[in-house]
């Protein structure tokens, strides 16, 4: 198709993909940045931003007809809705397979942007308790870097995307670059003090969210309006996306060339040169093929896609897919076991209630098996959630009728105090996936069998967490009203990561300590296939950190000639 | 009549679905869906669940058009035959059409399936009518606080409010937000 030899390029353009372009580009690098779904123009295409529901046809609800016949998994994410819908994909477009007696429900987004578009934008770092956890109990391998090696582009990525939140000197959390803390509610201000108060190693602090409390007014981006409408795209660039952020700097260097609508078959492989080359890829619209080239690839596809993309990439080389002479691309996949820990009514606050809706919850972090093993269990679970007042659907739920039902729905209901549990997820050989050639999504590609289940460490912590919300609620004089160790469908947390893992050993692992192929030096995967463990922190933090730096380190190593 | 009007009701919304893939919403499934004919039945719960007050109520607001277009499109698992199941769940239990009682043998028809549909003991002599009740209820106070009078005048509606006060006064004069998007989601 085209002649241009290109000095990377990335495929994908959401929260990793849009990190790497923007990086590679400053560093001097001419660009190729693929998105295989429809082009999403920031404030331009946010079509239901602004709408009430009354000026949609189902009233936000969306129809669920259309629902099953269309979105038959995507609906079953609580952040899709009638006005968010079309962000997530066509079920009945992009089908896969789930291996028998087993469930993941895979949500995801193909558009420019991808899922950073709908990201919950909770952004956390990792520790060393984290990064050498694998190390230290054996499951999975030993992670290559600790957090000496990405501290500084956490600070990087957290100043350049903005993120709010509270300092509070964990350990097992560490501070970051934050914009000033959006504030607590009463009930949860009241929270913190008790659960500080019984438990002395527990925090409850706010949310760490990709929200602007101070405007980045040079970058077009305006502080948030505390509306908590994000998921529909924001106007105001208040909240860190693809189009707010990243990819308006990598434009203004002048060196990137970004191409919708162009599904990445394969990447090809020249055995000669033992390098990647380019790659093939179909156009969504046209269906015809076209080939690009480039002096390195990095792969930001969004975990599963990136695995799933080097397993297309078959060849006498890797028959197996492509960087896989370890023989485990496609394993050791993960997704935080979630469930809602603890629902409750926490009284003796009527008289308070808030004005504007805030952008984020709070978080507990892992208060267990931190400083030594102490637990039954491995690792740990965090918790986020926070407080509020029914608003009127709780009229769905309850009797009444008439005048009284009305009078009652007119003012906010009794304060509500919820905790939803992330528990860490064991890698594990066999939650692993694979391609089914035989049946294939609508761009002609074989669909991914993922086989997943979460194993007896994930249920003992939801249970442990389950036990633990309902005591710190409490003994604070709440009421619980329901909770669950129960986890829900693997997928549900949005988490999926891993497949192909970082680690220091070339014959178990597929990335080095750059998110570097072991077996090509010019290939890179930095999206979440790259995760050798899943703590029980939101990733998405750590997946730009990572990209950020081994972009960085590409850039000077093909700079230098060195791949 | 009201069939063959749901039928073609169906037809346009049918085509007008698949061409568009719901990407943007044409004029011509509004119409489609404003074309809603009448039901008495629907009119009358609308009133005594959610009757005119200082603000209207759930049928001047447009609620019976909005639930019946929403059974038709299987929202909150509403069965499609749930209002007719319904009218004659009713019959069984009043002897007559329930718009035939009045106003006060209706209110306490209601009630008492009412009570039955949110109590957690199963009340049996009742048959299905509760569990009918609740599907449809759920519509009602849906299309009501989700319309625009509901939604902004009943309640209050704030798109853009610019700022989060964590703390506010509140008495038994507050109004709820109709855009709390948290407060609304998990009830």
């Amino acid at each position: 198709m085209s002649n241009q030899t290109y000095d990377a390029i990335v495929v994908g353009s959401g929260i990793t993909g849009g990190w790497a372009a923007k990086t590679l580009c400053e560093q001097g690098l001419r660009v190729l940045l693929l998105e295989r779904g429809r082009n999403v123009n920031h404030r331009h295409d946010y079509k239901n931003e602004m709408k009430a529901p009354w000026e949609l046809p189902f009233r936000g609800k969306g129809d669920k007809r259309y629902l099953d016949s269309h979105k038959s998994v995507q609906q079953h994410n609580g952040h899709l809705d009638e006005w968010t819908q079309d962000y997530w994909v066509n079920d009945s477009e992009h089908p896969y397979q789930t291996a028998d007696d087993t469930a993941f429900n895979w949500y995801r987004g193909y558009h420019l942007g991808g899922r950073s578009i709908m990201w919950g934008r909770q952004c956390y770092r990792w520790s060393d308790t984290d990064f050498a956890a694998n190390g230290k109990d054996g499951h999975g391998t030993d992670w290559p870097i600790r957090y000496a090696d990405v501290a500084p582009w956490y600070d990087e990525v957290e100043a350049f995307i903005g993120v709010s939140g509270a300092s509070e000197n964990l350990p097992q959390l560490p501070d970051g670059q934050f914009q000033p803390p959006m504030a607590l509610t009463p009930v949860e201000q009241y929270m913190r003090e008790q659960i500080a108060a019984h438990y002395p190693k527990r925090c409850l602090t706010i949310g760490r969210t990709a929200n602007l409390t101070e405007a980045k007014l040079s970058e077009g981006r305006v502080a948030c309006q505390r509306r908590n409408i994000c998921g529909r795209g924001c106007s105001f660039g208040a909240y860190f996306s693809t189009q707010s952020s990243t990819l308006p700097a990598a434009m203004a260097t002048g060196r990137l060339t970004l191409k919708t609508d162009a599904v990445v078959d394969t990447v090809e492989y020249d055995a000669t040169h033992k390098k990647v080359t380019g790659v093939n890829v179909i156009n969504r619209e046209t269906k015809q093929r076209e080939r690009y080239r480039a002096r390195m690839v990095f792969l930001c596809a969004g975990a599963f896609n990136t695995v799933a993309l080097l397993q297309r990439s078959v060849s006498g080389s890797f028959p197996n897919g492509l960087a896989n002479h370890s023989g485990t691309l496609g394993k050791y996949i993960m997704d935080h076991a979630s469930t809602l820990g603890v629902a409750s009514i926490m009284p003796g606050f009527e008289k308070h209630y808030y004005y504007g809706n805030r952008p984020t919850g709070i978080v507990i972090p892992r208060f267990v098996n931190l400083a030594e093993q102490s637990e039954s269990y491995l690792r740990g679970f965090s918790y986020q959630g926070g407080a509020y007042r029914p608003s009127w659907s709780r009229g769905t739920k309850q009797a009444g009728l008439g005048e009284a039902f009305k009078q009652d729905l007119r003012g906010p209901g009794d304060w509500k105090f919820v905790l939803t549990t992330f528990a860490e997820c064991l890698p594990a050989e066999h939650n692993a996936i694979t391609l089914d050639w035989h049946n294939k999504d609508a761009d002609g590609l074989p669909q991914l069998r993922i086989d997943f289940t979460f194993g007896e460490n994930e249920h003992k912590l939801l249970r442990a967490a389950k036990e633990e919300a309902a005591a710190m609620v409490s003994k604070a004089g709440g009421r619980v009203l329901f909770g669950s160790d129960r986890p829900n469908p693997g997928g549900s947390a949005i988490h999926e990561m891993g497949g192909a893992r970082m680690g220091k050993d070339k014959t178990s692992s597929v990335l080095n300590a750059y998110n570097q192929a072991h077996d090509i030096d010019n290939l890179f995967i930095t999206d979440g296939a790259a995760m050798a463990s899943s703590a029980c922190q939101n990733p998405s933090l750590t997946y730009m950190a990572l990209t950020a730096r081994a972009a960085t380190f590409a850039a000077s190593q093909l700079k230098q000639n060195k791949i | 009549m009201a069939d063959s009007i749901n039928n073609q009701r169906r037809a346009v919304l049918g085509t007008m679905l698949a061409a568009a893939g719901m990407s943007v919403v044409p004029q011509q499934v509004w119409a489609a869906i404003k074309a809603v004919p009448e039901s008495p039945l629907l009119n009358r719960l609308c009133d005594i669940t959610l009757p005119d007050t200082d603000t209207p109520g759930a049928r001047k607001a447009g609620v019976p058009a909005f639930v019946i277009t929403a059974i038709e499109h299987g929202l909150a698992n509403c069965p499609a035959t749930a209002l007719v199941d319904f009218n004659k769940a009713l019959a069984l239990l009043a002897g007559k059409d329930f718009v035939a009682l009045n106003p006060q043998q209706q209110l306490s028809l209601l009630t008492t399936i009412d009570d039955a549909a949110f109590s957690r003991a199963p009340v049996n002599h009742l048959g299905d009518a509760p569990t009918l009740w609740k599907a449809i209820k759920t519509l009602i106070v849906t299309g009501y606080y989700t319309s625009e009078v509901g939604g902004s005048q009943e309640l209050r509606y704030v798109l853009v409010p610019g700022r989060f006060d964590a703390d506010v006064p509140c008495d038994n004069t507050t109004r709820a937000f109709s855009s709390d998007w948290t407060g609304v989601k998990f009830g």
